[in-house]
């Protein structure tokens, strides 16, 4: 299961309050997530895999700041028009196919906050992602790039660039052999004559797929505030999902979040898509399910402690706002078991069957 | 050391003198060969060996003594012997070869002999047949003496601990499932609604057979769990989004949990209301430590009956745990793919004054209920037996249960749990 790294001043920020981590520790037991240590001012937090939204530690505040009742509801981000495009080409059809990308604004990069996002990146990578096989994302500083950006599968011949922690332009068979990021991913690239790439309007290469940022184009420091974010990999929705969690990550950290025009042939598409999914859920099925006694406002409550809106249409029917973070709601049991979680299961009285 | 004693022969000889030598010394003149059978009584053995040392010759029917005096060290031999004075080994050989003297046998009678004068310990054979009995000092028993420890066999802890585990469920009403150790992907995973590309199912957490590598997957069975991983088929769920594979499925694999046995049994009719349990074996490629082994035994249930809920099952553990003085449990909600809701078992172990997790339970999904064709709830868990074991018998280390780390005097001093008959 992965672990996420969170510093206290993240969770104070994105909670709005200070809150002792032995606090924080004994909630995320109750909503099903472990400690798996504090030391110091970390908390060591570890995630079940369908939780991606909580995969970076400004998720996991996210989902503490409802559930401890700080700030309930679905949270709603506002998305301004950045007017960047980024053209899609045919040639990654079958290698890598789609991309979605955002921009996010006014962001006062740290230390620890450049740690903290770099590595739950990578646990998205490595969980989600199937180990980059299936996903991978990358950011850059937005200030490098010029518009429009090209995605595209090139010749591995005309690939060449410093990829992040070198100093030296390096081929691909380069990277593959010495970069520990080539060396993690190139089990993807076996029989590849062509790599995805992004290069900007000026021709620059931002980076190589599935490996590595350039240094030039693609490293995020303390003096960053602006980034632009990609996401590509083999599933539509699966990319547009973890675009969402990132970019809505980053707008906890206080930044705005702006869309980037993905331009399919003569299809476009705006990045991020934050709409939320709804959903009828049934007061009678929640109840059969815990063996409780729950009203439809008991649970429109228990539901906004776990990020979600809820509307009551009639005494058994609750309209259920799904916020776009949430990939893990395949069917109404994942949101009835939500339910239980802000109910608490050590509250559910025991019975044993009676049969 | 070889003992030996002179025979009938040689204690003639050794009072009589040697023959040969004895014929030498009548030899004075030449002798006709009749006249000496006649007054010699082992004249041929004479004969024979005063010829073979060159003393006489035979000439015209006479005996001719060539040397007149005659030492002879066989002679002094066979009075040495007699006495019990060291021969010389070349000595006794030609005393053995001609039979003079043999290799002395120890008789029942001398070997009785040996303890007299000592403290025995032992009413051996000899003393009783010999009567020695009477003349030797018997050493007396000291009663106050500790005695040898001896240990009787008995089952394992862990053994035990299955035992009541089985007890238990069975006076609870549980009915026991059995399945095989090897397993086909398709009831380890995919009917358990698992993607095919789900992590858990990778070489890294699962041990993958060569050989045979595949198994048949069930037609019919198989394209409804294509269908709900594809789009959720009937039962409400989008599914996972993607093309399932019939081949990924057919791969074999050591079962990594008994919830494959559950839908053996799932899939091919149980009874409703039912209540199934089996205690068995799975296989994780897990790094040994203080809570993981890469072999262990779960205890799998699961009840399905009509109106069934998250309570009931937590119930269920109060009742269970209870019945090995298991009482402060702590229930945490967790993900698994296969059930929704889902919860962790936590028990509180005294010797590391915290609660740990011994189970994790859930009520399965529609999605993989129904392609076997169940439309009640139904509850189910697997629970960790080495776990149970480290609460019961206050182990901090799940290896001191099983494996080469395991204390042999705890195994033996252990307290029984279990009664036995």
């Amino acid at each position: 299961m992965p672990i996420i790294d969170m510093h206290k001043e993240t969770l104070d920020f994105v909670l709005g309050k200070k809150i002792s981590l032995e606090k924080a520790s004994d909630a995320l037991f109750q909503f099903g997530m472990e400690v798996d240590s504090i030391e110091g001012d970390f908390i060591k937090v570890e995630v079940t895999p369908e939780r991606v939204d909580m995969m970076t530690p400004e998720g996991v505040a996210r989902a503490l700041r409802a559930y401890m009742g700080i700030n309930t509801g679905m949270p709603s981000y506002k998305t301004y028009k950045s007017g960047a495009v980024v053209k899609v080409d045919g040639s990654v059809k079958g290698i890598r196919e789609f991309s979605a990308c955002a921009i996010v604004k006014g962001l006062k990069w740290t230390d620890i906050m450049i740690k903290e996002v770099m590595s739950s990146h990578g646990k998205i990578d490595q969980t989600y992602g199937r180990r980059r096989k299936k996903l991978g994302l990358g950011v850059y500083p937005l200030k490098n790039i010029k518009f429009p950006v090209r995605y595209y599968a090139e010749d591995e011949s005309r690939i060449k660039y410093i990829p992040l922690g070198f100093n030296k332009e390096m081929t691909v068979e380069e990277i593959k052999k010495k970069h520990p990021k080539g060396i993690e991913n190139s089990y993807i690239t076996e029989g590849w004559k062509k790599y995805p790439i992004f290069r900007d309007a000026e021709n620059k290469i931002m980076s190589c797929m599935p490996f590595v940022n350039s240094k030039d184009m693609g490293q995020v420091k303390e003096d960053t505030q602006d980034v632009f974010i990609e996401v590509t990999g083999t599933h539509w929705n699966s990319v547009n999902d973890v675009l969402n969690i990132v970019a809505t990550a980053l707008a906890e950290r206080g930044g705005k979040i702006y869309t980037v025009k993905m331009v399919y042939g003569n299809k476009s598409y705006a990045t991020p898509n934050l709409k939320s999914v709804k959903r009828k859920l049934h007061v009678d099925y929640v109840n059969r399910i815990f063996g409780l006694k729950l009203s439809a406002k008991d649970i429109s409550e228990l539901l906004r402690r776990m990020l979600y809106d809820a509307k009551i249409l009639n005494s058994n029917t609750i309209e259920v706002s799904i916020p776009a973070i949430r990939t893990d709601i395949l069917h109404d049991l994942d949101i009835i078991d939500d339910v239980g979680r802000a109910y608490g299961f050590d509250n559910l009285v025991p019975d044993p069957p009676h049969i | 050391m070889k003992i030996y004693a002179l025979t009938k022969e040689g204690e003639q000889y050794a009072a009589d003198g040697l023959p040969e030598v004895n014929l030498v010394k009548m030899l004075d003149k030449p002798l006709p060969i009749q006249a000496l059978q006649k007054s010699m009584n082992n004249f041929s053995i004479a004969l024979q060996w005063a010829k073979k040392n060159g003393w006489v010759e035979i000439k015209n029917g006479n005996v001719i003594a060539v040397k007149h005096d005659v030492r002879s060290e066989l002679q002094d031999a066979l009075i040495a012997l007699r006495d019990g004075k060291n021969v010389q080994e070349r000595l006794l050989e030609v005393l053995v070869h001609r039979n003079l003297a043999e290799e002395e046998k120890e008789t029942l009678a001398k070997r009785a002999e040996r303890f007299v004068g000592t403290e025995v310990t032992f009413l051996t054979e000899e003393l009783i047949a010999t009567k020695k009995w009477k003349e030797v000092t018997f050493k007396p028993y000291n009663v106050e003496a500790a005695g040898k420890i001896t240990y009787p066999g008995r089952l394992h802890p862990l053994t035990q601990i299955i035992d009541k585990v089985k007890d238990v469920l069975v006076s609870m009403g549980f009915e026991e499932m059995r399945g095989p150790l090897v397993e086909s992907s398709f009831y380890n995973f995919d009917l358990l609604f698992m993607p095919q590309d789900h992590p858990g199912r990778e070489v890294m957490d699962t041990f993958f057979l060569k050989k045979p590598a595949k198994s048949a997957v069930p037609e019919d069975l198989s394209k409804k769990v294509k269908a709900v991983h594809e789009n959720g088929w009937t039962t409400g769920s989008k599914g996972w989004q993607y093309q399932w594979s019939k081949d990924i499925a057919a791969s074999n694999i050591l079962r990594t949990h008994t919830t494959a046995t559950s839908f053996r049994y799932l899939s091919s009719g149980i009874k409703i209301p039912g209540k199934y349990f089996s205690v068995d074996r799975i296989f994780r490629n897990e790094t040994i430590d203080w809570k993981h082994l890469p072999e262990f035994y779960q205890i799998e249930g699961l009840v399905a009956a009509e109106g069934l809920t998250m309570r009931n099952m937590l119930g269920f553990f109060k009742e269970f745990y209870s019945s090995f003085g298991i009482n402060k449990l702590k229930f945490k909600p967790t993900y698994n793919p296969y059930t929704e809701p889902s919860a962790e078992i936590f028990g509180w172990h005294n010797a590391m004054n915290k609660y740990i997790e011994i189970g994790n339970s859930g009520m399965f999904r529609p999605e993989t209920l129904l392609p076997c064709g169940i439309k009640c709830p139904v509850i189910a868990w697997g629970l960790a037996l080495e776990r149970l074991a480290m609460l019961v018998y206050n182990l901090e280390d799940i290896r001191s249960v099983v494996g080469p780390m395991v204390d042999i005097d705890w195994v033996r001093n252990y307290p029984n749990i279990v009664e036995f008959e």
